[in-house]
């Protein structure tokens, strides 16, 4: 199957060739995944972006969105898009906005107004913000309505920016469960993002770009794999009912290593995720079954941990 | 020729109190003047030639910032995320702002009239169709020198440099007048030409008088600016990233 974005030694270059925010950017995403890109500020993520869009043109190189370039209306109309950058026309109401974007797709009047109240709703935008003038949408409100607009005419590509920004964890969460339901309708999602625990929770493969190039690029179930370090969590009353002895015996046995230890809990340098349900498995049969145990960091963090890789650095 | 963008471009003016203020002024200064003349006894109204010229005014007011506005407030790449043209949106630009700056003219003129003689045969009368034609090609022409204007300059710095070349203008015409420097006038009116540009309707009487100098500077203008516009919008990059 032919590749949904492909993008072959994409260069873009700004001031003359001043400024090379990409270089020789390679990256192929299939169809229906959904692909996460992360890096520094400056690394050239939005600008990157802006070329899928069609509103930066290449310096040098190709990019295309299902085989066709992306300034092509027939990708215009398949597109939806968030910006990170929320410049709305302010004196619209919200719904208006709505409507002049229904309209530019070209979505015929009745479909729209149906379509643009469920998913205002879909987004749970507050109804009394609906005929209210952007200009006093909050933060949250503006990414809400963002949302709402990218998705209108069932985009077969949806390009974010920094979809979670300025929104609650309600809100978080919200985003998060609508891309799980367009990732299994089939839709193509990029997220560009400097939340890793968003990321880690909805993406396939995560892209860390630096310099206009694509370091490495991460199966997020592959990550899983890596090795890390959890938490350990005892409900008992007593210090003494965990012994620090039987702990360090039954890690050591599992080949793990304990970090640190302050009651209640512990710090366990793990290999892999089978290493640490094992060890779980074993503290229950020694006496010190373990009430809470999660990973000390999100996996992605971990990976860029051990890779010695600051994504926002 | 874009619905939405037509629509959004119209909505647009409802939105900018100032600008709806200045319009009102424009239209309502010549009034003031006429209801002065008649207190004093004058029977002279302000011509319906003068009206016309306002026409311009109503463009400068009205497109301000035509493209520029819209780049200056961000709108355009989600604009341009969607099926749309470049050359669309500056055409819609283009032939909204010239519908509402000649609507406005037509008002003023039937205001004027309304006033200059009350409800009487005079009144139609004095809506001549060359009129009406007169203010939609001077509000065409002058939107297309100010898309071109505001495809180069940010915000409403269209409208300050058509300010300063008429400032000028005036200057250049004042040599002439006071220090006897020849050609000061003719330059002064040209340039006048190309910023405002028309054709005087009622001095066609034969196809033949179609290829006239002035008809042709005035469409030679219109095509340029819009072209030109085109071009630059279109090499135009937009990115939410700092370039």
């Amino acid at each position: 199957m032919p590749p949904a974005i492909e993008a072959n030694k994409l260069t873009k270059e700004f001031r003359s060739g001043k400024v090379r925010a990409l270089d020789e950017l390679d990256l192929s995403i299939d169809k229906g995944e959904v692909f996460g890109i992360i890096g520094p500020n400056g690394a050239g993520k939005t600008t990157f972006m802006s070329c899928l869009l069609g509103l930066l043109y290449p310096t040098s190189g190709t990019i295309s969105i299902d085989g066709m370039p992306p300034d092509a209306m027939e990708v215009h109309r398949k597109i939806g898009y968030l910006p990170e950058r929320l410049d709305f026309i302010k004196w619209m109401t919200g719904k208006e906005q709505m409507n002049f974007h229904a309209d530019l797709l070209g979505v015929p009047p009745k479909m729209a107004a149906v379509e643009i109240e469920r998913l205002l709703k879909l987004v749970e935008l507050d109804q009394g913000a609906w005929f209210r003038k952007i200009k006093s949408y909050s933060r949250g409100m503006l990414q809400r309505i963002g949302m709402a607009q990218a998705l209108l005419g069932a985009p077969a590509f949806l390009f974010l920016d920094e979809p979670s920004s300025g929104l609650d964890p309600i809100g978080v969460r919200l985003f998060r469960n609508i891309l799980r339901d367009l990732k299994e309708s089939g839709v193509t999602i990029v997220i560009n993002s400097h939340q890793l625990d968003q990321l880690e929770k909805v993406c396939d493969r995560v892209a860390f770009i630096k310099g206009g190039k694509v370091q490495t690029i991460e199966n997020m179930n592959a990550i899983t794999m890596r090795e890390g370090t959890i938490v350990l969590r005892w409900m008992v009353d007593k210090e003494s009912d965990v012994s620090k002895e039987v702990l360090g015996k039954v890690v050591a046995a599992v080949g793990a290593e304990v970090q640190n230890f302050e009651f209640p809990q512990a710090l366990i340098k793990i290999s892999g995720d089978e290493m640490s349900t094992k060890l779980i498995h074993e503290l229950g049969l020694a006496g010190l079954p373990v009430a809470q145990a999660s990973p000390s960091a999100g996996r992605l963090e971990s990976f860029f941990d051990q890779e010695g890789v600051d994504p926002n650095e | 020729m874009n619905k939405s963008i037509a629509l959004m471009t119209i909505k647009q003016l409802w939105n900018r109190p100032v600008r709806l203020v200045l319009l009102a002024g424009f239209v309502g200064f010549p009034l003031l003047i006429d209801v002065m003349n008649r207190q004093m006894g004058f029977k002279d109204h302000t011509s319906s030639a003068m009206v016309i010229i306002n026409t311009s005014m109503f463009v400068l007011i009205i497109g301000a910032g035509i493209i520029g506005q819209d780049i200056s407030d961000g709108i355009l790449p989600l604009i341009f995320s969607r099926p749309i043209k470049r050359w669309q949106y500056i055409l819609t630009k283009w032939l909204a702002v010239a519908f509402m700056a000649s609507i406005v003219a037509f008002l003023n003129l039937f205001i004027h009239l309304l006033f200059a003689h009350g409800f009487t045969f005079e009144l139609v009368k004095g809506i001549m169709p060359f009129d009406l034609a007169q203010i939609v090609l001077l509000a065409m022409g002058t939107t297309s020198v100010m898309l071109l204007l505001s495809s180069l300059l940010p915000g409403a710095a269209d409208v300050g440099v058509i300010l300063l070349v008429c400032a000028a203008c005036f200057v250049i015409t004042i040599l002439q007048h006071f220090f006897h420097v020849p050609g000061m006038e003719d330059t002064a009116m040209n340039v006048f030409a190309i910023l405002f540009p028309s054709f005087d309707l009622g001095d066609i009487h034969s196809l033949r008088q179609l290829l006239s100098i002035e008809i042709g500077r005035y469409f030679a203008v219109v095509l340029v600016c819009l072209s030109g516009s085109v071009l630059l919008v279109n090499e135009k990059e937009f990115s939410y990233g700092s370039n």
